[in-house]
């Protein structure tokens, strides 16, 4: 009888780890394919026909290639700067003071999030020709800042919801000012939560298609457009080279923000 | 470490007691709701002050509006003679220990307790010094590196009434700051608490809704009401002599009879109530002024014959074992509870018999509400039978 149940047991166990496995394979194979194709010395993605480094090599000397790539760091540095800061004090406001029409501000920061996302490409292509900004990388920062700032008071105001006012009152009673409390106390305590937000920011802008298609000009091409430019002539590896390098760079930044929430919350949970 | 403690003194006389804080007809409302009313309160030096009152008298805004963290509607705060109105909380000379602790999550024990220093930009090294000997004092030894959640309640509450008192306040404000904590640590608390306060020589204003910790740590209670003060005053005053009706009843268990006068000789005062005629001090009250008795159930007797000036019959309800004491539950004719509390061993009426309650002169605690004497005095100025007037 009890090894009937612990046949049984086995049996579900070894199930939930098959299942487990194909999930993974699932999400995971075409991005090792990815990585695979890039070390490929054969240009045409279908056999892998021996190992190579050349097309890093070629993605280094590819002008084109690498500007958009570094068009799209520095404009998702810029946007999710913008994005923090600007989100950080209205989730910071919104948590701390009464205000009118506070509740309909509220319900307005998740159109961003829930409209299609070529409805919003289009009506800010259309905001910026009405106030007649050329198209280029300012727009293009703009735009990004324009939808990852709803992210940003989303995860920081997740973080607020535990917070308990009178640390900011215990500080003002203890001598700090209100620069000091905000700096010294509110900041460090929602840090994990604007991490967060931030590391939205920057992922959502960098792989960022459709509103980046509205809302740049032909001088300033993000790397996302330009593998979509390249893919209509067959993609050539050192676009696989370089999408391996950015999985690398979002892997270390993921880790990287995972270790520090991870150090702040062993401080206050354990 | 133990705690040094000295004696504690008698607050000097009235004359030489100096005010450190004076709350002068202060006002507070929140949209329309009255909060704090009228209150004048002055608070003296070195002084352990309690404010008693049920949930959502307004203990709390008063400690805020002393900090700083609200405005008072109107009236005037002085701290030190000084007018406050302007000083923002982090100019004001008064420290707080929050209820909730408001420790800061993401600092240590050290950095916590070391944070107001660090504002005030003291040294480094008289920081460490201060810091060390604030851990000693509130026998957190060791404790230095730990964050707020590796700590007990009480180890928290310690680290918040260090965090405090580092920088040498001349006024604590105390929220409640014992409500989170097991019976056995509050009672442990608050003799360190009381006899802290004793060795630092600073005045705490020490809010609480635990009449019983009032009265066993306040040089003075001020027990509030609906945002209106009833009293202030030394312990046994409150206990022994409540001013209000309010009082009696909160402070304590006690019966209460809502009487009117009818005469007085001797030094007593005859009078009655609905459930008929009892004997209290004479205060020179005049005939059918409105008077309250209050008597502590253990001062509560009874008899089955009527005694003298008393007539007071009911019928006993039950009696309750309580340990030491056995409370016994009568109710009068006119369904008004009874409660005497008699030591166990001593005789007790049956359940179901029928007894008179009575108490000796001395004992009847007499409550004068001249308010509602000057509701009645108008009622029966405009002439208004008194008998048809609820008051
Ligand atoms: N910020 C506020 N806005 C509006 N009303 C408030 C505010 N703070 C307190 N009140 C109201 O003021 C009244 C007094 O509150 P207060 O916190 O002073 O009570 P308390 O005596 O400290 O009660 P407790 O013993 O429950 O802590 C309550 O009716 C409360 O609802
Ligand atoms: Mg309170």
């Amino acid at each position: 009888m009890r090894n009937h149940l612990l046949k049984k047991s086995t049996r579900q166990k070894f199930l939930s780890r098959a299942f487990c496995a194909l999930i993974f394979i699932f999400l995971y194979a075409p991005i090792a394919v990815v990585i695979l194709f890039s070390f490929n010395v054969s240009r045409r993605n279908i056999l892998f026909e021996g190992f190579t480094f050349s097309w890093y090599k070629e993605m280094f000397s590819n002008g084109p290639l690498l500007e958009s790539f570094a068009n799209t760091l520095i404009v998702a540095a810029s946007s999710t700067s913008l994005a923090v800061v600007i989100g950080v004090l209205a989730a910071v406001a919104m948590f701390r003071y009464k205000f009118k029409g506070k509740g309909f501000i509220d319900a307005m920061l998740y159109v961003p999030v829930v409209i299609p996302e070529i409805v919003l490409g289009i009506s800010l292509l259309a905001s910026f020709a009405i106030a007649s900004i050329p198209l280029g990388r300012i727009t293009l920062i703009i735009a990004h800042t324009t939808f990852s700032i709803p992210f940003v008071v989303f995860t920081v105001r997740a973080r607020l919801a535990g917070y308990d006012k009178s640390v900011e009152e215990a500080a003002m009673d203890l001598g700090a000012n209100r620069l000091q409390v905000l700096t010294g106390i509110t900041i460090p305590i929602i840090l994990p939560g604007i991490i967060a937000g931030a590391v939205l920011a920057f992922t959502l802008s960098i792989d960022d298609f459709i509103i980046s298609f509205f809302t740049t000009g032909s001088k300033s091409i993000t790397f996302p457009l330009k593998i979509m430019e390249s893919v209509r002539s067959g993609i050539r590896p050192d676009a696989y080279a370089l999408s391996s390098i950015i999985m690398l760079v979002t892997f270390i930044v993921v880790v990287v923000s995972q270790l520090i929430a991870y150090r702040t919350s062993k401080k206050e949970k354990l | 470490m133990e705690i040094q403690t000295e004696t504690l003194k008698e607050p000097p006389d009235a004359g030489k007691k100096k005010v450190i804080v004076d709350l002068v007809k202060v006002n507070k409302f929140y949209g329309l709701n009255h909060v704090v009313k009228n209150l004048n309160l002055s608070i003296y030096e070195k002084e352990f002050l309690s404010i008693l009152g049920p949930s959502g008298c307004g203990k709390t805004t008063i400690l805020r509006l002393i900090a700083g963290f609200e405005q008072a509607t109107s009236g005037e705060i002085f701290v030190e003679g000084q007018n406050i109105k302007e000083k923002e909380p982090f100019q004001r000379n008064v420290n707080t220990v929050f209820q909730s602790y408001a420790l800061f999550p993401h600092m240590t024990v050290y950095d916590n307790i070391a944070y107001g220093l660090k504002m005030k930009k003291v040294p480094k090294d008289e920081i460490r010094k201060r810091v060390a000997k604030a851990i000693t004092m509130v026998r957190l030894e060791g404790f230095d590196l730990r964050y707020p959640v590796q700590l007990s309640g009480g180890q928290k509450q310690r680290v918040a009434i260090a965090r405090a008192i580092i920088n040498n306040p001349r006024v604590l404000l105390l929220d409640e700051p014992l409500g989170a904590l097991d019976m056995k640590l509050r009672k442990q608390m608050q003799i360190e608490l009381k006899s802290l306060q004793a060795y630092l020589g600073i005045t705490f204003v020490y809010v609480t809704h635990d009449q019983e910790e009032a009265l066993t740590m306040s040089d003075r209670i001020a027990v509030m009401n609906a945002g209106i003060l009833d009293q202030c005053d030394k312990p046994e005053e409150i206990y022994d002599r409540p001013a209000t009706r309010f009082i009696a009843d909160f402070i304590g268990e006690t019966n209460l009879f809502e009487c009117v006068a009818e005469l007085e000789k001797d030094g007593i005062a005859y009078l009655y109530c609905e459930a008929g005629d009892l004997l209290g001090k004479s205060e020179g009250y005049d005939p059918n002024e409105i008077v309250y008795v209050s008597v502590r159930p253990e001062k509560m007797k009874c008899s089955p014959a009527a005694v003298d000036g008393f007539s007071l019959g009911g019928i006993v309800r039950e009696n309750i074992y309580l340990g030491n004491i056995i409370k016994t539950i009568i109710n009068l004719t006119n369904g008004q509870a009874i409660k005497i509390n008699t030591p166990v061993g001593a005789k007790i009426p049956q359940a179901g018999s029928v007894q008179y309650v009575y108490w000796d002169i001395k004992d009847a605690v007499m409550i004068y509400t001249p308010s509602v004497n000057k509701i009645i005095e108008q009622l029966s100025a405009t002439n208004i039978p008194i008998g048809q007037t609820r008051v």
